[in-house]
């Protein structure tokens, strides 16, 4: 025996196991209805396949697991698809979920593509494909795809399948050990080769003798797995309280088992991978414990996923309707609001206590801070501080409390002397934190997007501003070359190109439309004034007609109605022409010559400049010469930057009529 | 709609009630011991504290307009009254025992909130507020054995009438603590009476050890704080005690006189106005029994358990914040 | 006389020395931009909504860094804003202020698609870009950018817009916190205490 180790709190509430009679299997027989949610796992929903009307054979795929986390859905019996809607599911908020009703047959076939294999000549990529395809989840209760879970990067050495069923009532995994014992250790040894160098520690609670003797006996001879019984405490079925038992180190927060080489399945997931890949038999059914004062027939059922819990319970002969039900145990399981939901993949209990069983919620007296919760903490948390934090709405310092740490196992309220229903507290402080943490996130998309709009709205003013202002610098620029052509003199040949490129400026650079028009053809002038003048006569009428509107409208009068039509017709033929206005515009094309000209302006004065520069007098050169130097090499610079808008407009103005 | 409760859906059967009643239950025999050594005051004082502290529990209930039934029967009432009697001398008569229930329920406890809310000891804060406004009659203790009988006792209860000057005298810790010029064996041999006296609260004292011991093995307060308190008051008594042994009382002289384990197992445990955590609560303890030293050795009053409990008090929140445990996976 | 002197001096000696260490200091630690402005913004629900009768949730923060606006303006923001606000710049909790709107449940827009004419008047008016459509063509709301602000229900030509309050799914669905006996009524204590079956 290796040497165990022990967790940090923990409590001992009355087992009630023998109740159930575990080892003993029964079958209930088919209803005639399953409903089918399509989200039984943690991550994305499947897809749907098929539609309402189909028909399904047993093991059917009818839903696509969707993303790296998420698991397919099959058909749980053959039959008759009637209705993928939303429907009650079970959660404890007794909201709906997407589900696939089927109308069973009662054949009960298979479908034909189900096939057994001998995994032996199957390679490891074809065992991953049919864990996968059979859409196998951790059936402990967490509902993680086993896939996607197995398919881990990190190297892990430890595989620790978890038989510890530490919650009273429930016998449903040692149901499964003591009669799927060989198919557990073969599913394990599935695992262990999907995993490679990895060995297997089985750990059972030592409250099931007879599991633990059949897991020895079936382990026999496997030299990679170990069985491992450890004392019966509560939560020691919890992953990181079973790590804590077994290994002695702690799950470093925020990170998950694989990151210590350890990786935790349940022992009915493991006879899961058994009959997916052994049998070719996706995930269709489950072991589930019905049990409790309120049922007369408790003990262990074989279901098919999809079965409604009314149906159970009603088969099983429990009291109805009095009675509350519980999914899962009960200290962590749920009180259903409405019995008439779909048992999944992760039920294994459905629990009907009598009234006396359960705590009597009487209401709750004050916290003493008498500490018994802290005691009984595993996950060294100080429950009566995040109590009273939770209390006052404290959220921020009830993070710094660690409370998102706790792992809602309920042994906090099980001693609480003064019956606070301490994990409801909880679970309302991690709502708002989630809720809260969510609000941020959108508050700041919210504040990015609207500061990206604010910066558009100016961005687009300041270029309207931007082309006003180049405009205007044209304008001046031609007057300026005048200017300069006049005081320029000494240099004839310069004052004739400035005066050319002053003309050619003026004519391009103004509106660069009019000036492509002077160079096109007399009929376009011709088009392109009617078109602007019918745009301008139908935005007038419009206007008009919506003010006549407008008027008739704050009149009260009533027959607004046919003004309406008439302003909105008027207002489309509007858009219209000025839509045929923009598009005519748009297609003329600017004159090549122009651009080359404007291109040889440029270029020359660059010339000039850069001459001027050259030129540049010394200190022996007298003051007045100095002086007119300067000025020329100004006027010189002043031209160059005008050529240069001119030429980049004509650039732009092309590309734009090219687009 | 059915309520929908969240889950546990079960419940240990621990209630408030059975710990207020284990509390009561062992503090038995020290009430019996103090009776026995000191006469009918102390249970005068006992029913007396609980029926006015339940009245006065009630009154202001009902002025706060909370349903009575479901707080009075928390039975926390009842313990504070029991403790503050214990606490107060057995000459004690109507009226201190009246006023510091007054200031115990009204002011310490509802004042702030009621049960759960109150940042000190609720008992120790009566007990407090009388030693600074009747310190004379706060000191009334009748010498071991040498008692009124009960009907005497009863009319020096409500009429303050009898010789008291031939039964009371000055504790033990009081005489240690005045040695004028003499050293304890001196002040010793000269007051047998003093002798006596510590003896009856040796006894005194070791009854309310077993009570407590009781308590903590049925797990009503862990360890931490009253093995802290004893420890550190112990350390406290011995490094000063053994320099000098002639004029400091040594670690059995403070662990056996006075209220040290009434305080230790009874009153520093009450977990409403203690440190929260484990840890905290060793911090606390440690405190406690260092102040009590101090006080007692170089204050002005012969006993200090009731200052260095609310001195105490007033730190708790600072320790909660600094002595929060690591919680799991954090120990990286 | 002497004394006098020294006194003068020395005192603008050190008015000088203190003067100058201040004058450093303010320069040297000098802090960039408005943080306040900044950490009011935070606070913020940045619905951009403008029922605080500023053009955006910055804009109003400036204004309460002013002290120009009471911090009581923002319907979406609620209780728990104004308290947020009040802690931050030490100021007296208010209640909300019932001419800016009423504290509601967070809602989205809903476009009527068949019925939307296209006129892109949603569009300009959504604060933050979470409409989607063109000229002619239906608009839609982008459902998880819709801050709720209700600013394109009034622009829209034919009434095409709902505010509708956002599902709970078993997703965002969290439970309730537990009824509190602490309620000052007695008529609690009757019913929890008079029928046993609770």
């Amino acid at each position: 025996m290796k040497t165990l180790f022990d967790f940090p709190g923990g409590v001992h509430p009355p087992q009630h196991k023998q109740q159930s009679n575990p080892g003993k299997l029964m079958d209930l027989p088919l209803p005639q209805r399953l409903l089918i949610p399509l989200s039984q796992h943690i991550g994305a929903p499947a897809k749907p396949l098929v539609k309402v009307g189909d028909q399904v054979y047993k093991g059917q795929l009818i839903a696509l697991a969707t993303g790296a986390i998420s698991a397919n859905v099959h058909a749980t019996s053959s039959g008759l698809v009637s209705a993928i809607a939303s429907f009650p599911v079970a959660h404890a908020s007794g909201l709906d979920a997407m589900c696939i009703e089927l109308e069973t047959d009662g054949q009960d076939t298979w479908h034909p593509d189900i096939t057994t294999a001998n995994p032996g000549q199957l390679d490891e990529q074809e065992i991953r494909q049919r864990v996968l395809a059979a859409g196998i989840v951790g059936m402990g209760g967490a509902g993680f795809p086993s896939a996607a879970k197995l398919a881990t990067d990190t190297p892990i050495h430890t595989l620790l399948v978890n038989g510890v069923e530490c919650e009273p009532y429930i016998t449903a995994d040692d149901t499964v050990m003591q009669i799927y014992s060989h198919e557990i250790i073969l599913g394990t040894k599935l695992a262990l080769g999907l995993l490679k160098q990895s060995t297997c520690k089985l750990v059972i609670e030592d409250n099931k003798p007879q599991a633990i003797a059949a897991m020895l006996q079936a382990s026999a001879g496997h030299d990679d797995i170990e069985v491992i019984v450890i004392p019966t405490k509560y939560p020691s079925g919890g992953e990181k309280q079973l790590i804590q038992n077994v290994t002695g180190q702690q799950v470093p927060r925020g990170k998950i088992p694989a990151n210590l080489g350890i990786l935790c399945q349940n022992v009915a997931t493991m006879k899961a991978i058994y009959d997916a890949v052994y049998l070719g038999q996706p995930s269709i059914e489950r072991i589930i414990t019905v049990t409790g004062d309120g049922v007369k027939q408790a003990g262990n059922y074989r279901l098919r996923i999809g079965t409604c819990a009314d149906y159970v319970l009603q088969q099983c002969q429990a009291e109805q309707p009095n009675s509350q039900v519980i999914i899962g145990g009960p200290m962590m399981g749920f009180q259903l609001p409405n019995t008439h939901v779909p048992l999944i993949k992760t039920s294994n209990c459905l629990l009907v206590p009598s009234a006396k069983a359960l705590s009597d919620a009487s209401p709750a007296m004050a916290c003493i801070r008498c500490g018994q919760c802290e005691i009984a903490c595993p996950a060294q948390l100080l429950p009566q501080q995040l109590y009273w934090l939770a209390k006052s709405d404290a959220f921020d310092k009830i993070e710094q409390y660690n409370l998102m740490d706790c792992i809602e196992c309920g042994a906090c309220a099980y001693v609480c002397p003064s019956q606070i229903p301490l994990v409801q507290h909880y679970r309302y402080a991690k709502g708002m934190l989630r809720q809260k943490a969510t609000e941020a996130r959108q508050a700041e998309l919210s504040k990015q997007r609207f500061e990206a709009r604010e910066q558009r709205l100016l961005d687009e003013v300041t270029a309207k501003e931007e082309r006003r202002k180049t405009r205007a610098a044209a304008a001046a620029a031609a007057q300026a070359a005048k200017r300069a052509s006049n005081t320029e003199q000494a240099d004839p040949v310069k004052a004739a190109q400035a005066r050319l490129a002053a003309k050619q400026k003026t004519p391009a650079h103004d509106t660069a439309h009019q000036a492509t028009l002077a160079n096109n053809s007399a009929t376009n002038e011709v088009s392109h004034k009617d078109l602007k003048t019918a745009a301008a006569i139908a935005r007038t009428k419009f206007k008009k007609a919506n003010k006549a509107y407008e008027d008739a409208k704050a009149a009260d009068h009533e027959d607004t109605d046919k003004l309406q039509t008439m302003v909105h017709d008027l207002q489309q033929r509007s858009e219209q022409t000025a839509q045929a206005l923009a598009e005519f515009e748009s297609q003329v094309q600017v004159d090549p010559e122009a651009e080359k000209q404007a291109q040889i302006t440029w270029a020359k004065a660059n010339a000039q400049v850069r001459k001027l520069n050259k030129s540049a007098p010394d200190s022996s050169t007298p003051d007045d010469e100095k002086a007119a130097h300067k000025e020329a090499l100004q006027v010189a610079q002043k031209n160059l930057e005008q050529a240069q808008a001119k030429l980049d407009h004509i650039k732009n103005s092309s590309k734009e009529a090219q687009s | 709609m059915m309520a929908l409760f969240s889950s546990p859906h079960l419940h240990g059967g621990n209630h408030s009630q059975r710990l207020m009643l284990l509390v009561l239950a062992a503090a038995v025999p020290g009430l019996v011991a103090q009776i026995y050594w000191f006469g009918f005051g102390t249970l005068l004082n006992v029913i007396w504290a609980i029926t006015l502290g339940l009245a006065l529990e009630a009154s202001v209930l009902l002025m706060r307009k909370r349903p009575l039934g479901f707080f009075l029967k928390d039975g926390s009432v009842i313990v504070t009254g029991l403790l503050l009697a214990l606490a107060l001398p057995p000459m004690a008569p109507w009226w201190l025992v009246s006023v510091a229930t007054l200031f115990a329920v009204v002011f310490a406890k509802h004042l702030y909130g009621g049960l759960g809310n109150n940042p000190f000891n609720p008992a120790m804060a009566g007990y407090a507020i009388c030693l600074i406004a009747f310190p004379t009659s706060m000191t009334l203790w009748t010498s071991s054995g040498e008692y009124f009988n009960l009907p005497d006792q009863w009319l020096w209860f409500w009429t303050e009438q009898g010789n008291v000057d031939a039964i009371t005298q000055a504790t033990p810790l009081d005489a240690m603590k005045h040695l004028q010029g003499n050293t304890i064996k001196e002040m010793l041999a000269a007051n047998p009476t003093i002798v006596n006296y510590a003896d009856a609260m040796f006894w005194i004292n070791l009854a309310y050890l077993a009570g407590g011991l009781g308590l903590m093995l049925l797990k009503v307060f862990t360890w931490h704080a009253p093995v802290a308190m004893l420890s550190s008051l112990s350390i406290m008594a011995f490094l000063f005690g053994t320099g000098e042994p002639d004029l400091y009382a040594g670690p059995s002289e403070h662990l056996l006189l006075g209220a040290t384990m009434l305080g230790a197992f009874f009153i520093i445990t009450d977990p409403v106005s203690s440190a929260t955590s484990r840890s905290g609560k060793l911090v606390f303890g440690v405190g406690i029994g260092v102040l009590i030293y101090i006080i007692r050795t170089w204050g002005a009053y012969p006993d200090a358990v009731a200052f260095a409990v609310l001195l105490m008090n007033l730190c708790a929140p600072l320790i909660d914040q600094y002595t929060k445990p690591k919680a799991y996976g954090q120990q990286h | 006389m002497d004394i006098i002197i020294f006194a003068i001096v020395s005192l603008t000696l050190m008015a000088l020395l203190f003067g100058g260490i201040l004058g450093y200091a303010a320069k040297r630690l000098k802090v960039e931009g408005d943080p306040i402005v900044d950490q009011i913004n935070a606070l913020l629900p940045q619905t951009q909504c403008g029922q605080c009768g500023h053009p955006g949730c910055r804009p109003y923060a400036e204004a309460i860094a002013q002290q120009a606006d009471p911090i009581n303006l923002c319907p979406p923001g609620g209780e728990t804003t104004i308290k947020a606000l009040a802690d931050l710049l030490d100021v007296e909790v208010l209640s909300l202020d019932a001419e800016a709107g009423v504290d509601s449940v967070p809602k989205i827009a809903y476009i009527r698609e068949d019925e939307c004419i296209g006129c892109t008047k949603c569009i300009q008016a959504c604060p933050v870009d979470a409409i989607l459509g063109a000229a002619k063509l239906m608009h839609t709301v982008i459902v998880n950018e819709c801050t709720g602000c209700d600013l394109c229900v009034e622009p829209c030509p034919v009434d095409c817009i709902d505010m509708l309050p956002i599902p709970i799914t078993s997703q965002t669905w969290h439970w309730q916190k537990p009824q509190q006996l602490i309620a000052t009524d007695r008529q609690l204590e009757q019913e929890i205490v008079g029928d046993p079956s609770l």
